[in-house]
């Protein structure tokens, strides 16, 4: 097990430039030279994913409360919104809003389960609850690579929190939830996070590279003494070991091009989900900046989550009743429609923000702006509280994609949410047929 | 303790030399065959495959037919007299039982001595999240959030997280394993002088809500203590002591203090965290002091941006919350004032009269001081860093110093000893860093980093030597790495020793770190983490608070502890005169006696009480409903499943949901609606197997309460013109059996299931002990130890103590 370090690699890698500092990152990855970073002729493809919980209020057309219904009323163009959506009425040149669309796979499934399945489309197996890939990490194996982190995935919780309930919206290849980042502060770290404090965070990554062959050389000496099974489970250790090497090495590659100067004052990167205004208002403003600046190209954001979440009391905000999922399941009694349609309310006014951000920044050379080349999903994976049906969705962006908007398009509950994910693929340019149990692209958008 | 078990087992393993032709001493196709299509292949054959089981096309090659497992399904139901069903029309005589069963005992012997030899069965593993978070603690010597971002474990056929062949491995764990490495090792390796330390003491609250005015009225308000920390370090552990006593009223409860950090950005929201809550029982000459510790990053901290207009404040706040045995905020009701006082509706009436004052006693907090500490600091460089960097190498050459922290650190790490050789390539690497980094300490945070991402930190490397057997004993019975004194007796060699071993598991049950083992395996045998998978629908259980679902998972925990530590009989698991509760749960399910506060504690059990047995408890029963109803299919899959070891299959793909709005469904009983299925061809030959075991539970509502009304039907509404129907529990078992509720169910699993009870119990335990599936070669173990675990009463300690002695757990007959 004397195997000589290899040290030339690294060093060679790492050059003789002024290194700069990068977070130790997930998903971190690039084989693109500098010098391919935003000179391609095609503009950059953007994703977006946003999920809340619990559903939203569904009164029926003759209910006085139908003003507090989340979908709009009348149907493709001839379309108007009620009160719940108005924030978004100037954006909605560049909005569809779909009902009847949900994951079949997911229907039988509890209620609560279904934050998991929002982007993967698939039932949970039973007994492991073992997930597959979801929608984002997809598109991040195929764009991924082109900036300096893959992607980004934020949460109001963080971490990936327990099966079923998971605090991410975000699954690698084999179905692991990817950690989620919840802090304003630690998510602009990520993203911008080359300072003098961080010079610390420089030496590591050089470090890592060393650090993950000598685990490697660790376990190539162990596996010898083992039976043939263990060996293989090795082996699984020894390639996620190999995987992340390569990370590394290609994180390195990005040391020598610079950051784009960042300012955060205007950001309150201290806001905590305990004061929901203010903390909204700052995890989309770093989406923003994340997108502007090109640092990544897809991300997810979970608001809530169906489980224990430091998003449950944001209602209290408005003067409701601090329990999100209380208010959802009293959606349906009197006045209900109106306390949840509220919040609902308040939250499409803080989408609206950034979807106006998005719109106001020009791109290109042919009067693009940001938006144009980005894909927003929003929505939950429950209409009412508990059922899998029908989801509220809506999907924002993507003009110079091909995509069509400003209606509002209803499909029979046999149409799969995945026909919308092989449309997103398609308009990314992703070649692709099928997403899970899609049958085809979904109509009307394109 | 046991005397049995202190002179060691000594378990048989028929040994053939692996060689399938020598058991040839049956020829099936003359004596086997025929009898299994006369007698099984009614429901197993080409017509119909009940179970999904079809004889004449499973293969009598037992290694190379690829049909073993199910070939040992069948002799377990044979065995058992699950099969063929009583009532069948063809049943085996005593000669062909005999011979059947003996062919298939001794081709399974064979074909697993066979296997033994190919090395199909994982034996190392990984640690898990809680065993890794268990282990960096004790490594490290710091309090922190270890396992945040590593994934979830997935749960292993039999329902546990511990099985090597199912714990995954993927590069983003690698990563997490390094970043948490670095961080902890960032708290526990200390740079640069001492820090600040900031200090606050009061015994008085800073703010209150009592009005200033003292003529308000008795209307009671809500106390409330809070200490304002002006200055405070932003990242580091703090400590909270709290001096209170307590005034309880005869036949109250003890009232429960809350202490919560938190800070005030806004008007509206006070963001806060709890830190802790104790039940306060001291009397009020004889205060109590209670410690609370945390890490201030794990707390809201006023940001330096301001988020309300009129707050000046931008500390930290202590909060103490006072709360009732059951749950309620405390009032002052004798403090006589009310917020705000009275006012009059509008302009011109006469201002409300005060409330009076109540009359009867009430409980109460007394505090008389709360002290705010951080960084808390017992030493500087903390006990963390000098167990890390020895302060008595320091005098070494840096090489040499490092060489030597690595070996004690190594050596903790990988639970064994380390030698030069193993140190090398971790000073070598310490020599690249050292130049790149500003100091000793911050290149030895690195190297160490390296060490806590080694596969043989990370894993469970079945090396075969009284180490690795210290390990397992270890990470079995305390979910973390093995003590000194394990260790020391592994190195001489004497672990194996079987008194010795004996005496070393009792000492570890005894230990209070055996509480790991008792959360853990009861969570993952009874599969308590489906509480939080059930969320309890607010319009069916207004009342519910969803912190009972924690104190259920509690109760059975322990419950099984008490089982435990007490030796009592595992058929306590069936039915038993006792429970362990704490006030709350003892109030929710209305018993007779309930404990002064929120402490668990045994409690006797009186007949009209309906409790007694897991199956009576509320995170069986909750966690088998859908948070509205109760679910009898849910309920009898998991007690055939998790008590008696036989699972049922599976349903196939694409069976509908029982839906009760459908038209041959309306307006039935859930009861009737289960007999309406059952009489569907295609769901009767499983569901009449299961649907009665839930059944005879029915008298338990979703929440686990006792009721004797059916439930309302879906869309039914409660009128003065009906009553709604009795309930209905009684059932009929396949063998014929009638159970009437409950009580019923329990005698009948008491009296007939005792075998499939004692199976399940060793399996289960096997399982989780041996962090693997068992298969076939392990059957003559786990048969000897069922055997001893019946005729022993079903003692569980005993039963641990021949577990951990057997070759199984030694893994001395499965050197591959």
């Amino acid at each position: 097990m004397k195997k000589p370090w290899n040290i030339d690699r690294r060093t060679l890698l790492r050059g003789a430039g002024a290194s700069l500092a990068l977070p130790w990152l997930e998903g971190m990855t690039s084989t693109a030279s500098a010098s391919q970073i935003s000179t391609g002729s095609h503009l950059p493809k953007r994703l977006c994913c946003i999920m809340f919980p619990f559903g939203v209020a569904v009164p029926s057309d003759t209910d006085p409360a139908r003003q507090w219904g989340w979908f709009p009323t009348g149907e493709g163009k001839d379309y108007q919104l009620t009160k719940v959506l108005k924030p978004l009425q100037p954006l909605m040149d560049d909005v569809s809003i779909f009902s009847g669309l949900s994951h079949p796979r997911c229907r039988t499934m509890n209620g609560h389960d279904t934050g998991d399945t929002f982007l993967t489309a698939n039932n949970l197996a039973p007994g492991t609850y073992r997930n597959t890939i979801s929608l984002d990490q997809y598109v991040a194996k195929e764009l991924g690579e082109k900036t300096r982190l893959s992607s980004l995935t934020l949460s109001t919780d963080g971490g990936v929190g327990p099966r079923t309930r998971t605090t991410t919206l975000s699954y690698s290849e084999k179905g692991q939830p990817v950690p989620a980042l919840e802090s304003p502060k630690l998510i602009f770290q990520r993203l911008f996070g080359q300072d003098d404090a961080s010079k610390n965070d420089r030496a590591r990554l050089e470090n890592s590279g060393s650090i993950l062959d000598l685990v490697l050389d660790q376990s190539k000496s162990l596996k010898r003494n083992l039976g043939k099974a263990d060996q293989m489970k090795m082996e699984e250790f020894e390639t996620s070991v190999r995987d992340v090497e390569q990370r590394v090495e290609r994180a390195q590659e990005w040391l020598n091009i610079p950051l784009p100067k960042v300012d955060a004052s205007a950001i309150s990167l201290d806001a905590n989900p305990e004061a929901p205004d203010e903390y909204l208002t700052a995890m989309y403003d770093l989406l923003f900046l994340a997108y502007q600046t090109d640092i990544t190209r897809i991300s997810s954001f979970q608001l809530g989550s169906y489980g224990p979440s430091r998003a449950r009391t944001f209602p209290g905000i408005l003067g409701l009743d601090p329990d999100w999922h209380g208010l959802a399941h009293k959606a349906g009694k009197k006045g209900g429609a109106e306390n949840i349609g509220k919040f609902d309310q308040f939250m499409a006014g803080h989408l609206a923000r950034f979807l106006q951000r998005l719109k106001d920044t020009p791109e290109g050379e042919s009067g693009s702006s940001l938006l144009d080349n980005t894909l927003v999903l929003y929505g939950s994976s429950n209409s009412k509280t508990h059922q899998n049906v029908n989801y509220p969705l809506l999907l924002a962006g993507g003009k110079d994609l091909g995509l069509k908007h400003n209606h509002f398009l209803k499909f029979d509950s046999k149409t799969p949410l995945s026909n919308l994910f092989v449309s997103m693929l398609q308009a990314m340019a992703i070649e692709t047929e099928s997403f899970v149990d899609s049958t085809g692209p979904l109509n009307g958008i394109s | 303790m046991n005397s049995l078990s202190k002179k060691g087992l000594i378990l048989f393993l028929v040994l053939t030399n692996g060689n399938p032709e020598d058991v040839a001493a049956i020829d099936f196709e003359k004596e086997i065959e025929p009898v299994l299509e006369r007698v099984c292949g009614e429901c197993h054959g080409p017509e119909k495959q009940k179970a999904d089981l079809r004889f004449d096309t499973l293969s009598p090659d037992f290694l190379k037919g690829g049909d073993a497992d199910t070939w040992h399904d069948a002799l377990d139901q044979i065995n058992l007299g699950e099969m063929p069903p009583t009532k069948a029309k063809h049943q085996l005589t005593a000669g062909e039982r005999q011979a059947l069963t003996e062919w298939l005992n001794d081709s399974l012997n064979a074909v697993a001595a066979a296997k033994r030899n190919v090395g199909g069965r994982v034996n190392s593993r990984r640690l898990t999240r809680y065993e890794y978070a268990n282990t960096m603690r004790d490594l490290l010597g710091i309090e922190y959030d270890f396992s945040r971002e590593l994934p979830p474990e997935p749960t292993s056929p039999e329902g546990f997280l511990n099985n090597g062949r199912t714990l995954e491995m993927s590069p983003t764990q690698i990563e997490t394993y390094l970043a948490v490495a670095r961080q902890a090792l960032d708290i526990a390796i200390v740079t640069g002088e001492k820090p600040e330390v900031f200090s606050v003491n009061a015994s008085a609250s800073a703010i209150g809500r009592l009005p200033k005015k003292k003529d308000g009225g008795a209307v009671p308000v809500n106390p409330e203590f809070v200490l304002d920390v002006p200055d405070f370090p932003r990242s580091g552990e703090f400590e909270i002591t709290v001096t209170a006593s307590s005034k309880v009223p005869e036949g109250h409860g003890y009232p429960k203090l809350e202490v919560w950090l938190g800070c005030v950005p806004g008007i509206i929201h006070v963001p806060r965290k709890m830190v802790g809550e104790v039940s306060v029982k001291a009397p009020q000459d004889n205060p109590e002091t209670f410690t609370f510790r945390g890490r201030m990053e794990d707390f809201p901290q006023a940001g330096r941006t301001r988020f309300g207009k009129n707050i000046d404040f931008h500390g930290v706040i202590v909060m103490l919350d006072f709360f009732d045995a059951e749950g309620n905020e405390l009032h002052y009701p004798h403090k006589r004032y009310v917020s705000p006082p009275p006012k009059p509706k509008k302009k011109g009436d006469p201002v409300p009269p005060l409330p009076s004052p109540p009359t009867k006693p009430f409980p109460d907090i007394e505090i008389e001081s709360v002290h705010f500490v951080a960084p808390s600091l017992t030493s500087w460089p903390p006990p963390s860093h000098l167990a890390l960097l020895n302060p008595d190498n320091t005098n070494y050459k840096e090489t040499k110093r490092a060489r030597a922290d690595l070996e004690a650190f190594m050596s903790r790490a990988f639970r064994r000893p380390v030698s030069g050789k193993d140190i090398d390539p971790y000073l070598q690497l310490f020599e690249k860093i050292r130049p790149l980094s500003e100091s000793y300490p911050e290149a030895m945070k690195e190297t160490f980093a390296s060490v806590l991402v080694s596969p043989r930190f990370l894993h469970l490397i079945d090396t075969r030597d009284n180490f690795a057997l210290a390990e397992r004993l270890s990470y079995l019975l305390w979910s973390t790495a093995p003590d000194q004194r394990l260790l020391t007796l592994a190195k001489q060699k004497k672990l194996r020793n079987p008194d010795t071993l004996a005496d070393e598991t009792n000492r570890l049950m005894n230990d209070p770190r055996s509480s790991e083992f008792i959360n853990r395996f009861s969570d993952q045998w009874f599969d308590l983490d489906a509480l939080n998978r059930v969320a309890v629908n607010p319009e069916f259980f207004p009342e519910f608070d969803n912190e009972l679902k924690t104190a259920m998972q509690t109760e059975t925990r322990e419950y099984f502890g008490e089982i435990l530590r007490e030796d009592l009989s595992c058929l306590e698991l069936i039915d038993s005169n006792w429970t362990m509760v704490n006030r709350a749960l003892a109030t929710h399910y209305g018993l007779g006696h309930r404990p002064r506060g929120p402490d668990f504690e045994r409690v006797k059990l009186a007949k009209e009480d309906r409790r007694g047995g897991i199956l009576g408890q509320g995170a069986f029963l909750l966690s088998n409903s859908n948070g509205e109803a109760s679910h009898p299919i849910k309920r009898a899959v998991w007690i055939l499943d998790r008590l008696l070891d036989s699972p049922p299959a599976p349903p196939p793909p694409d069976v509908p949901e029982l839906d009760p709005e459908q038209a041959d469904l309306a307006g039935l009983t859930l009861k009737d609606q289960l007999a309406a299925h059952r009489k569907k061809e295609s769901c009767r030959s499983c569901h009449e197997n299961i649907d009665p075991w839930g059944i005879a539970l029915e008298n338990y509502d979703a929440i686990g309460l006792f009721r004797t009304v059916a439930p309302l039907r879906s869309g039914e509404k409660t009128s003065r013109d009906h009553s709604p129907p009795k309930l209905d529990p009684v059932t009929k078992l396949p063998h014929g059996e009638t159970l009437n509720g409950a009580d019923d169910l329990k005698a009948f699993l008491l009296k007939e299931k005792r075998q499939h009870l004692a199976q399940s119990i060793v399996k289960r335990l096997a399982t989780y002990a041996l962090g693997r599936s068992l298969d076939l070669s392990d059957r003559e173990t786990i048969e000897a130890l069922t055997e001893r675990f019946q005729s022993n009463d079903f003692r569980l300690r005993g039963l641990i103590v021949d577990l951990v002695n057997s070759d199984l757990f030694q893994h001395s007959s499965a050197r591959s």
